[in-house]
């Protein structure tokens, strides 16, 4: 170790300097931002101009009060999944966490498979949305109760490791009530329940909160982008590096679930998303989470949206819920990815 | 206790730290101040980490406080603290595959307001750092792939840019080859020409070659003081629970143990 530069010694205070020449970094990921943007409408163009009964055959009614926002509510749901996702692999430091590890997807089922098979039939549209949310904003609630402790305590990897298991338990409590609703349900309501389950985004009432549930989240990670590469590194080192860790490491947790939920209100639980795009835009652009994060909602809008064209179309005139598109391509993809061995 | 008011003093003021029921540390008074290259030295689990995360203010000790300038440690607002005192861990657990540029780079987190990206001097001076301790040429792999002692050199890199007033550096030499020990240990001491440095380590002789003052912790009570004048076997024999031998030619003292 040749000491070479006595001058390290005694670096200047940048502390005044943070809006002087940018560099590389910030024009790479503007240029990977804006080629991300630009698929995003080609994607949504497409989801728009093809249909079950093939490519620029529509009406313009179906285009804009059918396919629209189905397009949009794909993108959003899209979006808001693999957002929750990355936060959620930072926040747990785990590259293999995903939105639903922390229960917010099993209190959401729970709730949309209770009004499911409450609800009077006139309202059965609204029922899963509604109940979707509550069920979620259930869990979420759970979670921080039950995990303050481990919220509220500076002690590294244990805090995680706790934080986890009380999310699979609530996970698998939640899983017991849905089982049970799903074991009582009339048979009339069941095949209803079950795409939702799988995700299903044939209902698209909710295109519009869900676009802004998406703008919201997208705001608050991009705005705190910078704590959480420091927080990617340990409670430790960022609480030594002056970012508050306990405010950050709540929000981060409150943001992913309240995306969570609201994606999952929309479309019920679309699985992959939320776990293979944040980790092959990872594997792709690096972990920093300035990029990583905005790279997310457009990647996870992109992926939604084309898998749900597939949906669409690819036995029309049946449409398969999006979620058996997402599982099938989302499985090999993430297998592949495994393999190739960088986390 | 603010008595000649150097710049950037830390003091420890009756601080008495409790881990898991045991008392580790008891009513220690201490005062460091830059131009002092402190050595913490004393048996396993004698609580010298623990001394080191309370006196950084990751662990609230049982009794007594910490002070910076005469102000407690936890009346510093967060961000004003990460520029007065920095501590470069015994572990390091990367979760993420990051360069060792992008790592070094979250040193500079303090002088930055919340989102902005790097700067060109927040570069080069990461690079600097990387450079100081030998790794140059390593700025773009993979953190992941480095080895433990390599690793280990990044996370003093880390530390060189976040410059910090107050150096603790826990067990920095431990997965370092002789020949980096050495230029560690110069360049920790080169630092401490300007900021004050607290370092754990377990070789007493390195401690004897470049520290300026030691602190050795004992089951029971601590010595402290200039490096002769704690460093001899009156206190390391009751301190360590063995016998030394000192030997001592050109200009440089070595305690063999046993």
């Amino acid at each position: 170790m040749a000491i070479t530069s006595r001058r390290v010694v005694c670096l200047p205070d940048c502390a005044g300097s943070s809006d002087a020449t940018v560099n590389n970094a910030s024009q790479r990921a503007w240029l990977i931002l804006l080629s991300m943007a630009a698929l995003a409408a080609i994607a949504l163009g497409l989801a728009v101009a093809c249909g079950s009964t093939g490519c620029f055959s529509g009406s313009a009614d179906i285009l804009w009060a059918l396919r629209l926002p189905r397009a949009l509510s794909a993108f959003a749901v899209g979006g808001l999944l693999a957002l929750a996702g990355a936060l959620m692999q930072v926040l747990l430091r785990n590259p293999l966490a995903d939105p639903y590890v922390l229960g917010v997807s099993g209190g959401a089922a729970a709730g949309a498979m209770t009004a499911m098979l409450l609800a009077p039939a006139a309202l059965l549209a609204w029922s899963a949305h509604v109940g979707a949310l509550a069920g979620a904003l259930l869990a979420t609630g759970l979670l921080f109760g039950l995990a303050r402790g481990a919220l509220l305590r500076l002690s590294g990897s244990i805090s995680g490791i706790r934080l986890i298991l009380t999310g699979v338990m609530i996970a698998a409590g939640f899983g017991a009530c849905m089982t049970l609703i799903l074991s009582l349900a009339p048979d009339a309501r069941l095949r209803g329940m079950i795409f939702w389950l799988m995700g299903d985004l044939e209902n698209n009432l909710l295109y519009a909160p869900a676009c802004i549930a998406l703008l919201l989240a997208l705001a608050w990670s991009c705005a705190n982008a910078a704590r959480l590469n420091v927080l990617a590194h340990g409670d430790a080192a960022a609480q030594l590096l002056g970012v508050p860790v306990l405010r950050l490491r709540a929000l981060t947790l409150l943001v992913a679930s309240v995306a969570t939920a609201a994606a999952v209100a929309v479309a019920g639980t679309i699985g992959f998303v939320g776990l293979v795009v944040p980790h092959a835009l990872r594997l792709l652009f690096g972990n920093d989470q300035r990029l990583l994060l905005p790279a997310c909602a457009l990647g996870g809008g992109i992926a939604l949206v084309l898998a749900d064209l597939l949906a669409r179309t690819i036995v029309a005139p049946t449409q398969l819920p999006v979620g058996v598109i997402t599982a099938l391509v989302g499985v090999p993809v993430f297998l592949f990815l495994l393999q190739r061995g960088r986390a | 206790m603010n008595l000649l008011n150097p710049v950037n003093c830390l003091h420890a003021e009756k601080l008495s730290i409790t881990i898991g029921g045991r008392e580790l540390v008891r009513a220690l008074d201490w005062q460091v101040r830059p131009g002092q290259f402190w050595c913490v030295l004393g048996r396993n689990g004698v609580g010298k980490t623990s001394l080191m995360q309370a006196v950084a203010g990751l662990l609230r000790p049982s009794a007594g406080r910490v002070l910076i300038d005469g102000v407690a440690l936890t009346a510093i607002p967060a961000a004003a603290l990460a520029r007065l005192r920095g501590l470069m861990p015994q572990q390091h657990v990367d979760a993420f595959s990051m360069s060792v540029l992008e790592t070094v780079l979250i040193g500079r987190t303090p002088y930055r307001i919340g989102r902005g990206w790097d700067t060109e001097a927040d570069i080069v001076a990461a690079r600097a750092a990387l450079a100081s301790v030998d790794l140059a040429s390593r700025a773009g792999s993979d953190v992941l792939q480095l080895s433990g002692g390599e690793r280990q050199r990044v996370a003093l890199a880390t530390l060189l840019v976040q410059a910090p007033a107050i150096m603790l550096l826990d067990e920095p030499t431990a997965h370092q080859d002789v020949a980096h020990q050495l230029a560690m240990l110069a360049l920790v001491r080169e630092l401490s020409a300007l900021h004050a440095v607290v370092m754990n380590c377990h070789d007493i002789n390195l401690a004897a070659r470049f520290a300026t003052h030691v602190l050795v912790l004992g089951a029971d009570r601590s010595w402290r003081g200039a490096v002769d004048e704690v460093l001899v076997p009156a206190v390391l024999e009751p301190a360590f629970g063995c016998t030394f031998r000192v030997l001592e030619g050109q200009g440089m003292r070595n305690f063999i143990a046993g």
